[in-house]
């Protein structure tokens, strides 16, 4: 009894203090976050595109891909490698490339499933 | 089939939004549209009005721009309609346009109508216009004490608009501790401190609490510079007179004859204009004998939503409209309560608290999601 007396009291004492401190203007501060919360879920919730890229998303192989794809950012940016020469010669030998090639291939893999109804 | 809800207050916007969600499949195939014309390209939260009044809200917090309250489906223009004509299925708009429909809903609300009292425009304060309420606001600032009174007039919008800005009146003026010098005199039209019953015997103790007097059976007939008279043959005096107007209905519908004072004879339950079936009315533009508050047009909105869309998808509407009205009171002190009806239960307000001022605080912010269809 005297162990719920003290929550009681710790309770009620809690709520006061929570109550104090609070002020009009902090209500309505977080009422207004809370409705462009609600408002951006819901467009978020309601928008065919979103759904679309989420399904995408759970697809195996495009998540594998995405994996690869940052793996390979990474370590684009780690290997300090040359930049490519410039003009049309140095545009093929950047094309010959098998790497640039995966990559080419990759993107048009995404563009044409995401295009699909 | 052509849905044409002619005004882009509370009632049109939540009802336009609750009908593009449930429609959404025929909006995309092209088998229905929805066109909302409005007189405006900003919403305000009317409601905020009152507090602006009182120093508590700044006006840049009623507004938002309509296009980001509605949804991409719904087309929204702004040119106002200045004539209906119903037996043809149609409307004419400010820009010459004619639009035709197969199901208008009329949104247009209401406006005060100080002028139908003899000098009441010219010597008191109101609080339903951007322009009033910051008026009444740098009045309140300048008056140092003396006798206030508060007339009202019938019909007016917000039922409880009369109690809120008495009890909002003594905070403000306990805030600048100049209470003690003023004399808040009430007064009302009918025989009770409030139209409702019950709302009427929760206010009238608190009066007493707190030193404000009351008149009852007080309608205004003449205002001077310093005197209401009443039709009763009564009169008070006053240094600062503030009042909630009597209103009319959309100026457009009165010209167009389509009821008395611009209030559309209206179907209680299924919102149908009387004698038509495919001319909707909701909001402050109905005649329906029951309080003229957002909350009203609010849930009018979401029964006729649904029975517009299902006449539309299944050929038949589905639902009544209960008649039911949820207004907050602020009743000062930071504490709030409020009264929730229908047409077959009275309201039955509690004791004011703080967390239900907090509610109503909350609400003001929220109430953009709530026109978006949300809450």
């Amino acid at each position: 009894m005297g162990q719920l007396g003290n929550i009681n009291m710790e309770t009620e004492r809690l709520l006061e203090g929570a109550g104090d401190a609070l002020s009009d203007d902090i209500i309505a501060r977080l009422a207004e976050t809370s409705g462009e919360l609600l408002c951006i879920a819901d467009r978020l919730a309601r928008s065919e595109g979103l759904m679309r890229l989420l399904d995408l998303l759970e697809r195996e192989h495009i998540i594998n891909s995405l994996v690869e794809l940052g793996e390979a950012a990474a370590a684009a940016k780690a290997s300090h490698a040359p930049s490519a020469g410039g003009g049309i010669g140095g545009m093929l030998k950047t094309m010959s490339d098998p790497d640039v090639q995966d990559a080419l291939k990759f993107f048009s893999t995404l563009f044409k499933e995401y295009k699909k109804p | 089939m052509k849905i044409l809800i002619v005004g882009g207050g509370m009632g049109g916007t939540i009802l336009a939004n609750n009908l593009a969600r449930r429609l959404r499949n025929e909006l995309k195939i092209g088998k229905v549209s929805i066109t909302m014309l409005s007189a405006s390209d900003k919403h305000m939260y009317q409601p905020g009005l009152l507090y602006v009044a009182v120093g508590k809200m700044n006006p840049n917090e009623l507004y938002r721009d309509q296009v980001s309250l509605l949804e991409p489906s719904i087309e929204f223009k702004v040119d106002p309609v200045t004539e209906f004509d119903l037996d043809n299925n149609n409307v004419k708009t400010q820009s010459g346009t004619t639009y035709n429909y197969d199901i208008i809903v009329i949104a247009t609300g209401s406006r005060t109508h100080a002028e139908g009292t003899p000098g009441l425009a010219e010597n008191t304060e109101m609080f339903y216009t951007e322009a009033d309420a910051v008026k009444m606001y740098k009045r309140l600032e300048s008056f140092d004490g003396g006798k206030v009174v508060v007339a009202v007039g019938v019909p007016h919008k917000c039922p409880m608009a009369p109690l809120e800005i008495t009890f909002m009146l003594v905070d403000y003026f306990k805030q600048r501790g100049i209470w003690d010098d003023v004399q808040l005199h009430y007064t009302y039209p009918i025989g009770r401190t409030h139209s409702l019953e019950p709302v009427a015997k929760w206010a009238t103790p608190e009066f007493d609490r707190l030193g404000i007097t009351y008149e009852t059976l007080f309608n205004m007939k003449e205002v001077t510079s310093d005197t209401v008279l009443s039709e009763e043959g009564t009169e008070a005096q006053f240094d600062l007179l503030v009042t909630v107007p009597a209103h009319k209905g959309a100026q457009v519908v009165e010209d167009s004859g389509l009821g008395a004072g611009g209030f559309i004879p209206t179907d209680r339950q299924r919102l149908n204009m009387e004698g038509r079936d495919n001319v909707f009315v909701i909001g402050d533009t109905t005649n329906l004998p029951i309080s003229k508050a957002g909350s009203t047009a609010h849930f009018e909105a979401e029964a006729l939503a649904e029975n517009i869309a299902n006449t539309v998808t299944i050929g038949t509407a589905t639902r009544d409209y209960d008649g039911k009205v949820f207004c907050f009171i602020e009743a000062g002190e930071g504490k709030a309560t409020y009264a929730m009806f229908n047409y077959q239960n009275p309201p039955d307000p509690k004791a004011p608290t703080a967390g239900l001022h907090w509610f109503k605080t909350a609400y003001n912010k929220m109430y953009w999601a709530s026109a978006r269809g949300l809450l």
